[in-house]
């Protein structure tokens, strides 16, 4: 029911509504949740649905925490 | 150029550095350390990448009650089965639902106590459909305006919030949703208080807490003491997750931590969150092997009765929850709250495979029990006795 992987944006339909790509295949999402999506865009989808929007930035942010974590700084990305 | 790439995540450097750093944590803090994830695709995944295999032997991870399909009340499949037997009713559901077995002896079945599924329903004559998204349920409304279509809402708040936003936008008279929603966070809230709980960290459930956020969770190292880190799915994420409680446990400072900030904003989805309760109310649901707890399930609010199943079946639903949680045997229980292996049922991999399941934990791709048949244990060992 669950997937852990993103699917990329290759067409949009409406403000609503996108194709993406998972693999070789192709699905409809629903984006209603989710704002200014574009082509070439990776999003969290969960049974149709895009959760949440994985933006440069925040894919940088990740693999530097992750850098961080091996490189053995203390201080990770802590939120209280 | 694209700044996310996916194939990082499976980085074999990252995968070597990480379980580097993991080996020295657990060196260093010198104990046993159980670590619990609350989410069916953490354990589908850790068993398909094998990354048990990768941690020293003094760091166990556990799987909890994060498969929504094990945990959906047997009395909603009761339900589900009773309505796709009647004329005119479409069963739509998830497909990973229709082998689940609910609380109804299957007839004519000698194995043991074999119960009916969805699959025996529709062998029955049933109408009953397999669908990847409420969506489709709305499509099959569409094509036929003189049937009555039941949405079977299985899942999580992720799922759930799908629900929401259609009925919000406003969906198909014929359309109702039977609604075995359930919502992560309370399950946290019990787990602590049950006899002989012994877990020192949490691998939070990144998509679950990209809705709610994981300021929710705060309760678990404020309250217990319990090291907590949400993580993501692929293997240098939740190597990053188990490293990151690893860290807080050994400097003795439990805490919240984000390990998957691409996509998990620290207060969730909060437009989702809106959509979410202004469709459903948090009500008290029984989880399957656990019991019932407290707002932890999704009812729809009573402006949106006229999409509910259990208000437009009233009468036609069964209410009476037939004894036995679980087949006779089955271990679903204690696997369902880390407390059994599911190689020490004696049915898995004789009486129940993914093929032929007997108990709920074997259906799904996020059961703890299919995961171990498909993956092994995820340590390289395959304990299964075909
Ligand atoms: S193997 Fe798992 S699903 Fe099957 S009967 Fe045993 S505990 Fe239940």
């Amino acid at each position: 029911m669950c997937l852990g992987i993103p699917y990329r944006v290759v067409a949009i339909h409406d403000e609503e509504n996108c194709l993406v790509q998972v693999g070789s295949g192709l699905r409809h999402c629903f984006t209603g949740l989710v704002e200014g999506i574009r082509v070439g865009d990776w999003l969290v989808v969960h049974a149709g649905f895009a959760v949440e929007k994985i933006s440069g930035d925040d894919a940088r942010k990740n693999i530097e925490l992750i850098q961080s974590y091996i490189g053995g700084e203390e201080d990770g990305h802590v939120s209280s | 150029m694209d700044t996310f790439r996916p194939d990082l995540y499976r980085d074999p450097d990252l995968v070597a550095g990480l379980a580097a750093k993991i080996a020295g944590k657990a060196a260093q803090i010198g104990r046993k350390v159980k670590i619990m994830h609350i989410c069916g695709t953490h354990e589908h995944e850790m068993g398909r990448h094998g990354l048990r295999g990768l941690l020293p032997e003094n760091v166990e991870v556990l799987a909890g009650p994060g498969c929504p399909v094990c945990v959906c009340d047997q009395l909603y499949i009761d339900q589900a089965i009773a309505l796709s037997q009647e004329p005119g009713v479409i069963l739509a559901s998830f497909g990973d639902m229709l082998a689940v077995p609910g609380g109804v002896p299957l007839e004519g079945e000698r194995r043991g106590d074999v119960r009916m599924s969805l699959l025996d329903a529709r062998a029955r004559g049933g109408d009953v459909r397999a669908v990847y998204s409420v969506f489709d349920a709305v499509r099959i409304a569409h094509e036929n305006p003189d049937k009555e279509v039941v949405f079977f809402s299985v899942g999580f708040e992720t799922t759930v919030v799908a629900v929401a936003a259609l009925l919000l936008r406003g969906a198909p008279a014929e359309l109702s949703i039977l609604e075995a929603n359930y919502y992560t966070p309370p399950a946290t809230r019990l787990l602590p208080s049950l006899p002989g709980f012994d877990i020192d960290a949490f691998l939070l459930p990144g998509h679950a807490a990209a809705v709610t956020g994981i300021r929710i969770y705060e309760h678990l190292p404020r309250e217990h003491g319990i090291a907590c880190a949400a993580a993501g799915f692929e293997p240098v994420d939740q190597l990053a997750g188990i490293l990151a409680v690893l860290r807080q446990i050994a400097a003795g400072e439990p805490r919240l931590e984000n390990a998957y900030p691409r996509v998990l904003a620290e207060d969730g989805n909060v437009k989702a969150q809106e959509k979410l309760f202004r469709v459903f109310e948090l009500v008290p649901k029984r989880w399957r092997g656990i019991g019932v707890i407290p707002e932890s399930g999704f009812d729809l609010l009573p402006e949106f009765d006229r999409w509910s199943a259990r208000e437009r079946f009233k009468g036609l639903l069964p209410e009476a929850r037939r004894e036995g949680e679980h087949p006779r045997g089955c271990r679903c229980a204690a696997v369902t709250l880390g407390q059994s292996k599911p190689s020490e049922c004696p049915a898995f991999g004789a009486m129940c495979t993914p093929d032929d399941p007997y108990g709920p934990c074997m259906v799904s791709g996020e059961g703890t029990c299919r995961a171990w048949y498909l993956y092994g244990a995820g340590d390289g060992s395959l304990e299964v006795r075909a």
